[in-house]
């Protein structure tokens, strides 16, 4: 069958956690001898330019249908393409393949997909493919940085977009139970749990020299995140207020666009002892990330805001090291709380001590059977339902 | 040297750089190590920090005469030891450094020039303590894709291979203004690498629970110090309870190492004085009743409640039933609009009164000549005048916070230090009522047990005692990792 992708960012060479998401799933399909088309405006001015992609409207474009588009860009770029027929028109045209299945990723190109099925693929089975419940999680993050009235409005705007996408389609994906709970109770459609996962990888002798140069003999824990505002809104509840877990010849070492974030962010110098403790990595190629996963002693995950699954959580657990989770971070995998090596907290005072005690402790040995238990964080073992989901879509179209 | 006997060394960095009167830390510092000496005998010997190294300093008596000279170890390496004049001027801290700078720039500047230089200095004040506070985090923001590391990352070992005065199992003792220097930050890796059994102190917890009463950001800048200092320590010797609490408290809140702690006394017996070491001032001031506040004038030490007091007393027209009001110490920051106030109010002139630089003897005249002694704190980690006071038989009005409790026990009168009107009242019936005052004079007299600098060197003894003990049956190993 055809299936037309719908998202908001690129995919080909994926960084954040969204990206990655997509593109296992694209891979899941493709696997399945299914032809994929991935189509998409890009939903901010940094993201590289991929065949398929509107570029990003620009400020300018998306104020027309809100004043203030910051942090709300995704919401407006739905609006425009589903509203502005320029748009509609540039969109849709990118597509060439009359698709059985419209998959949209997040709720944003929700309403375009359905004017799309409307005028041109009246067939087509509509799959709304989800990441979080959108308006609880934004309206967190909005009220962190635009304050209690902007959050509500905003958030009521996205949760009018996340109604309509959870309403008109066909079936529902959803990365974790909380959400599928929440999603049940908005509709009948068929909803299928696929938990974000994490690929297998091989350590290679060029990421393991790219890690040591940057971890320079240190013992250290490893903190892996997007620059997603959430991920540093964690950071800083946590690490907050004086950072004392880690001994004299120990670091944090903070991987992906949260360590220039971080780094950029006043925070860091007002918690005492957390500038000198922390080693930015920022943005680092995938063999120089499973080298600093293979060195790490410790994987935090410092979350206390968000929905959906963590996939850094799945590379936790897959990577065999101490994971010290908030219960934020372990959505989705709570079969793993209490599990060898894997230590839960919840406030900041007991996160510090839990990371001063895990690295105090030997190295992680997993045993085969914890080795067993963890594979169910592959992504081939996350997205197995997919490809039946679809199929029962088309077939029952047929009939 | 034997195993079995490891040298106990002491460190006189504070010492060797002080060039006043011993106070405060300083004399906590040479009393502990004169009676170590008495102690341990030849096993105990004395070091400074030099150059990046610990280096062997003579004895307790070089240090008393406030040579700046070290000996340098036989061992340490050849450019630790290689320097041959003695230094012309004791080493300052650095923010010590930099004021010493300024200051003798605006002092050599002609009397046109000051007003502009002065102006210039106030402006570039916030920013060079700023520098001075963060010299590690300079250029840490840099964006090219390279690692970054927030702070100077020196790559480990840090000291393991320079340092070779200590033989595994010795003992440092380190009880000084040891912020002001950088060898703490070498104690984790004496303990972890040359197995140094490392005791250190804490004296209070001021600048990170109540920073407001301290000179610049200092919260964070000794938070970062304490939890350097809790991984360094085999044992961290507090000098109170209450000094104990707020450091553990504050390790545990912020995951930092949780070592051994022990509490010790500090002694409070003031020298006694002869007739001929008082001064003219002094004498003067001694003969009419006063109320003494032996304290650096600092907002912490909360003079002001005493002069809200007085000044209540006076409206009420009691102003020639009150002694006089003496503030003993010298003036610190933040209280420059109350000495202004003490100054012009026309209610309280000429009966609060002050007194810089007095000597031991001095002090100690002032004690026993005082109709009755305060101490209106806000927040204390011993109160060492608490108990110099009752040491020589005195009534005591003494606020109730921080560790003074622990100092004054059932002996003195506690007060809210934030209610003026209590302070009024007690200081007047205090001063009036003769047989009140007697029976807090007798009480302090017959119960108060004084405490000697020798019973303070037995407990530190019996402390490290235990460590070296604990040492030897269960060695402790450092994470492999």
């Amino acid at each position: 069958m055809n299936i037309l992708t719908l998202c908001t960012y690129p995919i080909k060479n994926p960084k954040h956690g969204g990206q990655l998401r997509v593109r296992n799933i694209v891979d899941t399909y493709c696997a399945e001898g299914h032809g994929v088309e991935v189509v998409g405006v890009l939903g901010s001015e940094n993201y590289e330019s991929e065949e398929g992609f509107l570029p990003f409207p620009g400020g300018a474009e998306l104020s027309s249908f809100i004043p203030n588009p910051f942090l709300m860009e995704d919401y407006a770029i739905g609006q425009l393409c589903a509203t502005d027929d320029t748009f509609f028109r540039r969109l849709s045209g990118l597509i060439k393949v009359s698709p059985d299945i419209i998959h949209v990723e997040h709720p944003w190109l929700f309403a375009f997909a359905l004017r799309c099925r409307d005028k041109y693929f009246p067939s087509a089975k509509l799959v709304y493919s989800s990441h979080n419940v959108e308006w609880m999680l934004k309206k967190e993050i909005l009220k962190s940085y635009q304050g209690e009235n902007f959050a509500q409005a905003g958030s009521a705007l996205i949760e009018a977009v996340e109604l309509n996408a959870v309403r008109g389609a066909d079936a529902i994906v959803c990365v974790s139970e909380g959400d599928v709970n929440w999603t049940r109770a908005q509709t009948t459609a068929p909803i299928v749990l696929a938990p974000n996962g994490v690929k297998p990888w091989q350590l290679s002798e060029v990421g393991c020299k790219e890690a040591e140069a940057i971890t320079t003999g240190f013992s250290y824990a490893l903190y892996c995140a997007s620059a997603h505002p959430p991920n540093m809104t964690g950071f800083f509840n946590m690490f907050g207020g004086g950072f004392g877990s880690l001994k004299p010849d120990q670091k944090l070492v903070v991987a992906g666009g949260a360590g220039f974030a971080i780094a950029g962010d006043v925070r860091v110098h007002r918690s005492p002892k957390l500038a000198e403790k922390v080693i930015v990595a920022g943005l680092v190629s995938q063999p120089c990330l499973e080298g600093l996963l293979e060195g790490a002693h410790c994987v935090v995950l410092p979350l206390t805001q968000g929905g959906g699954t963590n996939l850094k959580t799945a590379e936790a657990l897959w990577s065999g090291k101490h994971v010290i989770a908030t219960t934020v971070a372990m959505r989705g995998f709570e079969r793993f709380i209490g599990a060898h090596g894997v230590f839960l907290a919840d406030d900041p005072i007991t996160f510090k001590r839990t990371l001063r005690h895990a690295m105090g402790l030997p190295p992680l040995l997993l045993s085969p059977e914890d080795v067993e238990a963890r594979r169910s964080v592959l992504w081939e073992s996350c997205l197995k339902q997919l490809p039946g989901l679809l199929a029962s879509l088309v077939v029952e179209a047929r009939i | 040297m034997s195993a079995s006997l490891p040298t106990i060394w002491m460190n006189m960095t504070t010492s060797a750089n002080w060039q006043r009167p011993p106070v405060g830390i300083v004399r906590v510092e040479r009393s502990l190590c004169a009676e170590f000496e008495k102690m341990y005998g030849k096993r105990f010997r004395c070091c400074i920090w030099r150059d990046g190294f610990f280096v062997e300093w003579p004895s307790q008596a070089s240090a008393e005469q406030n040579s700046p000279v070290p000996v340098a170890a036989e061992e340490s390496e050849p450019q630790a030891v290689s320097t041959d004049l003695p230094l012309m001027f004791p080493l300052l801290p650095r923010r010590q450094a930099a004021a010493a700078v300024a200051q003798g720039f605006l002092s050599l500047m002609p009397a046109s020039v000051r007003p502009f230089l002065n102006r210039l200095l106030h402006g570039l004040r916030p920013r060079i303590a700023k520098l001075l506070r963060f010299p590690r985090l300079r250029g840490w923001l840099d964006r090219t894709g390279r690692p970054v590391a927030m702070a100077a990352v020196p790559a480990p070992p840090l000291s393991g291979s320079k340092q070779t005065l200590f033989s595994p199992g010795d003992v440092l003792i380190s009880v000084g203004l040891d912020w002001d220097h950088d060898f703490y930050k070498d104690f984790y890796f004496l303990r972890k690498e040359q197995q140094v059994r490392v005791v250190t102190c804490c004296y209070d917890l001021i600048p990170v629970i109540y920073p407001q009463y301290c000179v610049g950001e200092v919260a964070g800048i000794f938070t970062s110090y304490f939890l350097d200092v809790a991984d360094g320590s085999d044992l961290v010797l507090c000098i109170s309870k209450q000094t104990e609490i707020d450091l553990l408290e504050m390790l545990y809140r912020t995951g930092g190492a949780q070592p051994k702690t022990q509490v010790f006394p500090l002694g409070d017996n003031v020298p006694i004085a002869k007739a001929d070491e008082i001064s003219p001032a002094v004498r003067e001031i001694c003969k009419e009743p006063f109320i003494l506040f032996v304290s650096t004038i600092e907002r912490r030490k909360n003079h002001e409640v005493l002069y809200r007091a007085y000044h209540l007393l006076c409206a009420e027209g009691k102003r020639d039933q009150l002694p006089k009001l003496l503030f003993v110490g010298m003036q610190g920051w933040g209280v420059g609009d109350l000495m202004k106030d003490i100054e012009l109010d026309q209610l309280t002139r000429d009966h609060i009164i002050r007194l810089n630089h007095v000597t031991d003897a001095e002090l100690r005249t002032l004690y026993e000549t005082a109709q009755f002694c305060v101490f209106p704190s806000l927040y204390e980690g011993w109160g060492l005048p608490v108990g110099e006071a009752l040491s020589l038989g005195k009534a005591v009005l003494c606020s109730d916070r921080g560790s003074l409790p622990e100092v004054g026990g059932d002996l003195v009168r506690y007060l809210d230090p934030w209610n003026p009107c209590v302070w009024a009242d007690e200081i007047f019936r205090m001063a009036t009522d003769n047989v009140w005052r007697s029976e807090w004079e007798q009480k302090a007299k017959s119960e108060y047990k004084i405490r000697t600098w020798n019973e303070a060197g037995i407990a530190v003894k019996l402390a490290v005692d235990a460590v070296l003990s604990a040492h030897r049956t269960a060695p402790e190993i450092f994470s492999s990792k």
